[in-house]
């Protein structure tokens, strides 16, 4: 029995004029690897952000419908979108640590942004989260360095560290492993098979490989519409809709 | 060296059924000495059932293992031999279906045919243990020889077995007929067994080395 974490319900997303996402409804699977595929502009990202209400902070769009979070709508006007941001961690396309700060001070940004200065627990979760992403052997020698020594790879994982010291129950990803070479993608994409032992992960991808290694399930999306979600399996042998057998086959794109 | 963990989870799933068709077909090819009882019947007909259903389910993993983690080299040897095992161990399941047919049309099985018969059951359980230890070790060094000789005595008994007909003529044309298919059937069993151990080796060297 597979428990659901996130229910989108009749989602459509505008920005100004034009409509992005067209009445979408989803249930995404608790503890599971969901991946949201689809062509460039089919509104994976504007999807993506609309989980956590990050899209707000973009002028001109415009949300309807509803996105329960356990059941209870994030868009709802008594949820606090920060409260819901820190439930719901974001990891974005680019490997984007704060350059200025060290590789200690990253991870727990967050944390000291939301008034948490307790040294000895914030040297716990530095600790915890470093050796949940495995690059705590890498740098725990060089926790003041700054982390734009840090190679692509490490950053990203690095993101990731600081995305789950906020102790997130879900974790999205933007297309997290684009700008990196296979060998830190292969790192990133063990990893996440790793963390959804705790965590719900949702992952937009355009690499269609990727989608089909670290999913349990999948969704594809095509000019703003949910064309088909299913266990990843399905999807990838025997999809129920012809559009989505093109894009798998690599026939569209 | 980076470990695929989905891709190798999968693997070791694959194994793990092919491990549960070995034991299927242990199974039904043991029965086929006690014939022609009913539970050994019933042992045989569940076995042929079993190992077709499993065989799709194989297939099915094999697939989707490949559909969604993009195996290479010995993987996709592995992947693509384990389901070429699997209908190789079905075609058992059902050649042990056909002894079993042929079996009951008989009388009675003279007393020298019936310690072929257990003998030549004896050397495929001997071969099938060969092929699970290959498998199992992931060592094929000694499999080509050890399966050949063992095919071999199977082959022999097949010969004797038809010369031993052939001066007998107290014995109705119709079991006769019977007898040969069953002892027919127990070679190609014999022969089948022995593709598994050609697959195994192929997957380990990504040679193809016929085993006769």
């Amino acid at each position: 029995m597979v428990n659901i974490k996130v229910q989108v319900e009749g989602l459509s997303v505008w920005y100004r004029d034009k409509q992005i996402l067209k009445d979408i409804y989803i249930s995404i699977p608790e503890k599971k690897i969901t991946a949201v595929m689809g062509p460039s502009g089919c509104g994976k990202t504007t999807f993506l952000k609309s989980l956590n209400r990050l899209i707000e902070i973009h002028e001109g769009f415009r949300v309807y419908g509803k996105v329960l979070l356990d059941g209870k709508n994030i868009y709802d006007p008594d949820v606090d979108p920060m409260d819901i941001r820190a439930r719901i961690g974001m990891v974005f396309q680019k490997p984007n640590p704060f350059p200025h700060l060290s590789i200690y001070d990253n991870v727990v940004v967050g944390l000291k942004l939301r008034g948490i200065t307790d040294k000895k627990y914030l040297d716990r979760i530095v600790r915890e989260t470093l050796e949940k992403v495995g690059l705590w052997d890498e740098v725990k020698d060089r926790l003041r360095s700054s982390a734009a020594k840090l190679s692509g790879g490490q950053q990203q994982r690095l993101c990731i560290a600081r995305a789950l010291a906020l102790n997130p129950e879900v974790l999205l990803l933007d297309e997290p492993t684009s700008a990196l070479d296979p060998l830190a993608t292969a790192k990133i994409e063990n990893l996440l098979v790793d963390l959804k032992k705790e965590y719900t992960i949702i992952i937009v991808t355009h690499n269609i490989q990727q989608a089909a290694r670290i999913s349990d399930y999948a969704a594809f999306l095509y000019m703003g519409q949910l064309i088909e979600f299913g266990e990843t399996k399905d999807i990838f042998t025997n999809p129920k809709n012809e559009l989505t057998e093109k894009y798998v086959e690599g026939k569209i794109g | 060296m980076i470990e695929r963990k989905i891709l190798e989870e999968k693997i070791r799933n694959l194994e793990n059924m092919l491990l549960k068709m070995y034991s299927i077909t242990v199974r039904g090819v043991q029965a086929i000495v006690d014939l022609p009882s009913d539970e050994a019947l019933k042992i045989i007909e569940e076995s042929e059932y079993s190992s077709d259903i499993l065989n799709w389910e194989i297939f099915e993993e094999a697939i989707a293992t490949i559909a969604t983690q993009q195996p290479t080299a010995k993987d996709l040897r592995f992947i693509v031999m384990a389901t070429t095992i699997a209908a190789v161990h079905e075609r058992i399941n059902d050649l042990a279906l056909d002894i079993a047919k042929a079996i009951k049309k008989i009388d009675d099985v003279p007393v020298e045919l019936k310690n072929s018969i257990k003998t030549a059951v004896e050397t495929i359980l001997k071969m099938l243990e060969v092929t699970k230890n290959a498998m199992v070790a992931h060592s094929f060094i000694d499999v080509h020889d050890k399966l050949s000789k063992l095919d071999d005595i199977i082959d022999g008994i097949f010969r004797g077995a038809l010369d031993f007909l052939e001066g007998k003529e107290d014995i109705s044309i119709r079991t006769v007929m019977n007898l040969v298919m069953i002892l027919r059937d127990l070679e190609r069993i014999g022969d089948l067994v022995g593709k598994i151990g050609a697959r195994l080796i192929y997957i380990e060297t990504g040679k193809m080395v016929p085993i006769k």
